[in-house]
């Protein structure tokens, strides 16, 4: 399996220019926000309550925080945590990102059941889209860079017991603006939109502003989230 | 083919053993276990209707009580069009809302009161799955046997925290917890065949059902692997149909939000949930005994665990401990509340020697009354009837009665306020109560008055007197007590007395008019305000004072009825009514309530047990304005004539009028039309007198002519030397007038004094009353607008001890309303 991973990694940036050059004739668009220690920005997003799939709850506003640039194994890390901003939620993410490539290789999902705390470790594996699971803090990331417009396959493994179960993740890449598109969220500029589609279902949609940290909206099966403008 | 022979004996044992043991094992289980809770169906509506549960009052209504202080609040609203649904699925139920309390909260194990209200554990459970309606989750689709085993994996095997699966068939849903998993495998070749058992929490229980039932339910499926990669996967044997279709984690309400129920406060949820036991939790032993003064107090006897010498559950008695002096009365009423679970009730005297006990079964009650004849704490003890290790609920009824006692005969719920007026003229020391008393007798809530407290005016709900059954109030003191009471609807609708002495109960009471003819509607009440239980005969009279119909009622002790006249048998055409008891024990207290439906004024007046050969009115208003109404009976054994002599202002007679009354006969006019040679305006006052010495009773009404004010009190005989009105309305568009007369045959003088909350004499002033002169004045004009704005209480007392009658009216400027009553004289 690392064989494939390494193989994706290595054609990454050719399948990119190649779907960069075939969709449209502008200049390829590379995007990868940019995170420092000290950024910080809200998102509030709402879920999914019974007993009405299509109900959706009372909005809960999350703060992201970058709060560390760490070092491991010759490796740099950015360190997102993110928690609900009036803390009562008792529901947090820690979120460890490669700086090199902001791609998310450890998610430690913190909760409280009856007043003791669980925490969950996901390892993510990286250089494939992460989907946000096992929490209620919103963690869906894309493999940056962002490039418009791209398509690119990629494999994601998940753990069963001892087993793993590969299946593919497209990830789709392209400029958009109007905000039919862009469901809760206002007109604005033009903006990427991102779908991450597994085989029959949706993984997660995101839209990025270039300008900002995280995407102005997204969604995924449990999920919506917006950014806050603050 | 030796080669080729080993070659397939190989072959055969690899498979053989492949086929034959398992591979793995494993066991997983979450770190705790949900609950087991009713799923409360539909088609019941428990939540609301307590259909399948304890009948009304249901969760939901409980809920609305405690919180709204009404059974059909906005949670049972809401609930009712949601959790009621007669026409839906036999399967359809709130099984999600429970999996998601059983997985997030913590088991409610006892029953516990809340705001006066017992919420069995079913109850809670109830409250916590309504809660959870709408509750956040994250979904799990579960399609492929890798779906369904890694959520177990990642939940109950990783985070160790339980999930809830649909494990529904035939297109039903049934959510459970899922908490626990074990899983082994067999493989052959590149194929391992799963054999998966989950542990899940099972919600076809008794409401009130305390721990987790688990079954189990056993999934097959296989992996087709390649290494370590599963390449294909699918469901086997009856798993293909009957494998879960998904899984839901919850997740905890921020604190602050709440449901899909608007009409629960989450917060307030868990208040309940968590209130174990009663307030006195912890009352054990004499040492820990909790302290009571009189009221209503719902308990419940609570468990604690013991190990030796067999591990168990054991209920503790409770402890209570009431101070008392000598001369007051210890009553005590306990109803056990459940079935087969009874209860003992043990008085202790302060030296904690055994007085008395009662054995109460359960859904039984029983009573002790205990006269006290040593100053100290009296204990009360309720301890189990048996040891069975359940929490018996109950409810206790205490009351101190205490050597001054006082009736307000009413207590009207909804929109009518019940305001009263307490004053100790004298001062204070010691204990003074107010106790609510439901129509049964049995108190539902008491007020003791703060320390030193001697003048004190609010309204019953004030006082925390929060529960008026349309019974009455009773009010204990150690010191003597006046009180008045005014109930009053909006702006337009009032009737007030005086407080009736506990002196005032008597063995034989008359009821000496009913107003039903020309539109109007009389109430009439009787309360048995005696320990005992009496059987209390009706005698009706109709207008010639003939007896027309008799009837016997029991009236229990403390019970109160109250009827209209036009509906009750026995008052068929008749004018008047005695009520007596047949053991002459002097117990009874009754009033009329007369009202004119066609306008809004209406009375109250009480009825006591008081009659004399001379009546006298000690003010009479009749003008264009007001009229004065007089009604008198004969309650003699023989026929009367009957004088009225009418009085100016000045004391002087002008008007004589004469009718033959027969033995229970009454007479009823109004006093202008009594004395037809006088001008109205000038009679002030009116003396009443049987020629024979038969006794008379009667009542007076003042009214305005357009029917919009009505006052109503009882005739009195005499007067007294000191007067004392315990409120005084006389700011914010009300005044407070006062007829005061001298009955006497020598002029006499009568000095008026105003006092503040504390006693504080503010004001006096004197007046000279002339033989039988009558003074009619509003306070304001006796003691000017800034005085009376403080002033608290008036007192009125004749210089030389020669008694005087008054009368109090108690009057809104706007005109719609009016009470009054006789000035001190209960």
């Amino acid at each position: 399996m690392m064989r494939k991973y390494s193989i994706l990694l290595l054609m990454l940036p050719l399948i990119c220019c190649m779907s960069a050059s075939l969709g449209e004739a502008a200049v390829a668009n590379s995007f990868s926000p940019v995170w420092r220690v000290g950024d910080h920005w809200t998102v509030k997003a709402v879920y999914r309550s019974y007993p009405d799939q299509g109900k959706w709850s009372e909005p809960v506003f999350w703060r992201y925080d970058i709060v560390e640039r760490a070092q491991e194994g010759g490796m740099e890390y950015l360190i997102m945590e993110v928690r609900d901003r009036e803390d009562r939620l008792k529901v947090s993410s820690r979120l460890v990102y490669r700086a090199e490539d902001l791609s998310l290789v450890r998610v430690e999902a913190s909760k409280t059941r009856r007043g003791k705390e669980f925490v969950t470790v996901l390892a993510c594996g990286g250089a494939a889209p992460v989907a946000t699971e096992q929490t209620l803090t919103p963690y869906d990331t894309p493999v940056f860079p962002l490039i418009c417009p791209s398509s690119l396959d990629f494999s994601v493994t998940k753990h069963v017991d001892q087993l793993k179960a590969v299946r593919t993740v497209r990830q789709e890449v392209r400029q958009v603006s109007g905000v039919e598109e862009m469901p809760g969220l206002s007109p604005g500029g033009d903006l990427i939109e991102v779908i991450c589609t597994g085989k029959d279902e949706l993984v997660f949609t995101q839209y990025w502003d270039t300008a900002l940290p995280w995407p102005v909206y997204g969604e995924n099966g449990n999920m919506k989230y917006w950014l806050v403008r603050e | 083919m030796r080669k080729r022979f080993y070659l397939f004996l190989t072959a055969f044992v690899l498979v053989f053993l492949g086929q034959a043991a398992p591979v793995r094992c494993s066991s997983y289980e979450a770190a705790y276990i949900p609950w087991s809770g009713w799923w409360w169906p539909f088609t019941e509506g428990g939540l609301v209707n307590g259909s399948g549960y304890n009948g009304r009052p249901a969760p939901l209504e409980k809920y609305d009580y405690v919180t709204s202080g009404v059974y059909n609040g906005p949670a049972t609203s809401y609930g009712r069009s949601r959790y009621y649904d007669p026409g839906a699925l036999d399967w359809e139920g709130l099984c999600f809302p429970w999996s998601a309390a059983s997985i997030l909260e913590e088991e409610p194990a006892h029953k516990g009161i809340y705001n006066g209200t017992r919420f069995n554990v079913g109850d809670k459970k109830g409250l916590l799955t309504a809660a959870y309606d709408g509750v956040f989750y994250n979904y799990y689709p579960i399609g492929t046997p890798e779906e369904f085993h890694r959520v177990l994996t990642d939940y109950i095997g990783s985070q160790r925290t339980p999930i809830i699966m649909d494990i529904g068939t035939d297109g039903e849903i049934w959510n459970h917890p899922v908490f626990k998993y074990e899983t082994q495998y067999t493989q052959t070749v590149n194929r391992r065949h799963y054999t998966t058992t989950i542990r899940y929490v099972f919600d076809n229980v008794d409401p009130d059902y305390v721990g987790s039932r688990v079954l189990e339910t056993t999934y097959s499926y296989y992996f087709d692997v390649d290494g370590e990669e599963i390449t294909a996967s699918g469901w086997e044997g009856e798993s293909v149909a009957t494998h879960p279709k998904n899984a839901r984690e919850p997740y905890p309400y921020p604190s602050g939000t709440q449901g899909s129920n608007t009409g629960i406060d989450f917060d307030e949820v868990i208040k309940i949930v968590t209130a174990d036991g009663d307030v006195y939790k912890g009352n054990n032993s004499f040492e820990d005994a909790a302290t009571l003064s009189s009221g209503f107090y719902p308990l419940i006897l609570s468990t604690r665990r013991v190990e030796d010498p067999t591990p168990g559950w054991v209920t503790d008695s409770d402890y209570f401990k009431v101070p008392m002096n000598p001369g007051d009365v210890l009553c005590v009423r306990v109803k056990a509340l459940e079935d087969d679970q009874g209860v003992v009730l043990r008085i202790y005297d302060p030296d904690r020697r055994l007085l008395r006990e009662t054995g109460i079964e359960g859904n039984g009650s029983g009573a002790q009354t205990v006269p006290i004849d040593v100053p100290g704490e009296f204990t009360i003890e309720i301890s189990p009837a048996a040891q069975t290790g359940e929490e018996p609920g109950y409810e206790l009824f205490l009351r101190q009665e205490l050597a001054h006692q006082g009736i307000f005969v009413l207590d009207p719920s909804g929109t009518w306020a019940n305001g009263l007026a307490l004053l100790h003229p004298d001062g204070r020391e010691g204990k003074t109560i107010i106790s609510q008393m439901d129509r049964d007798g049995y108190i539902q809530a008491g007020y003791p008055v703060p320390p030193g407290v001697c003048h004190m005016v609010g309204h019953a709900r004030t006082f925390g007197l929060s529960s008026p059954a349309k019974g009455y109030l009773l009010v204990d003191s150690d010191m003597p007590v006046l009180g008045l009471q005014a109930v009053a609807s909006g702006n337009s609708l009032l009737l007030g007395s005086n407080m009736i002495s506990r002196d005032n109960a008597c063995a034989d009471i008359f009821f000496p008019h009913f107003a039903v003819d020309s539109g109007w509607k009389t109430y009439w009440g009787l309360i048995n305000i005696g320990e005992e239980g009496e059987t209390v005969r009706l005698n009706a009279y109709d207008p010639s004072g003939k007896l027309l119909n008799t009837d016997t009622i029991p009236l229990a002790p403390g019970q109160k009825i109250e009827y209209d006249a036009a509906y009750t048998p026995v008052l068929s055409s008749a004018r008047t009514m005695r009520a007596f008891t047949e053991s002459g024990r002097e117990s009874l207290v009754g009033y009329l309530k007369p009202y004119n439906p066609s306008t809004i004024g209406r009375c109250l007046i009480p009825v006591l047990g008081e009659w004399e050969p001379s009546l006298m009115v000690p003010h009479v208003a009749s003008d264009d304005y007001w009229t004065t109404d007089i009604a008198v009976m004969n309650v003699g054994d023989f026929d009367s004539d009957v004088r009225f002599q009418a009085y100016n202002a000045a004391g002087e007679p002008i008007g004589i009028a004469e009718h033959r009354l027969a033995a229970k006969q009454n007479f009823a006019m109004e006093a202008s039309e009594l004395f037809s040679d006088v001008v109205p305006e000038e009679i002030a006052s009116v003396r009443i007198e049987a020629g024979d010495e038969q006794p008379l009773c009667g009542v007076l009404m003042y009214g305005s002519r357009n029917g919009l004010q009505l006052a109503g009190m009882p005739l009195h005989a005499g007067g007294s030397a000191t007067l004392c009105l315990p409120h005084l309305a006389c700011y914010n568009g009300w005044w407070t007038g006062i007829g005061l007369l001298n009955p006497n045959d020598a002029g006499t003088d009568v000095s008026f004094s105003i006092f503040d909350q504390q006693r504080t004499l503010l004001s006096l002033t004197t007046r000279r009353l002339e033989a039988n002169q009558r003074m009619a004045v509003t306070v304001r004009n006796l003691f000017g607008d800034e005085l009376t704005v403080s002033a608290k209480y008036l007192k009125i007392e004749s210089s030389d001890g020669s008694p005087v009658s008054g009368i109090y009216l108690f009057g809104s400027s706007n005109g719609f309303l009016l009470m009054g009553d006789a000035i001190g004289f209960n």
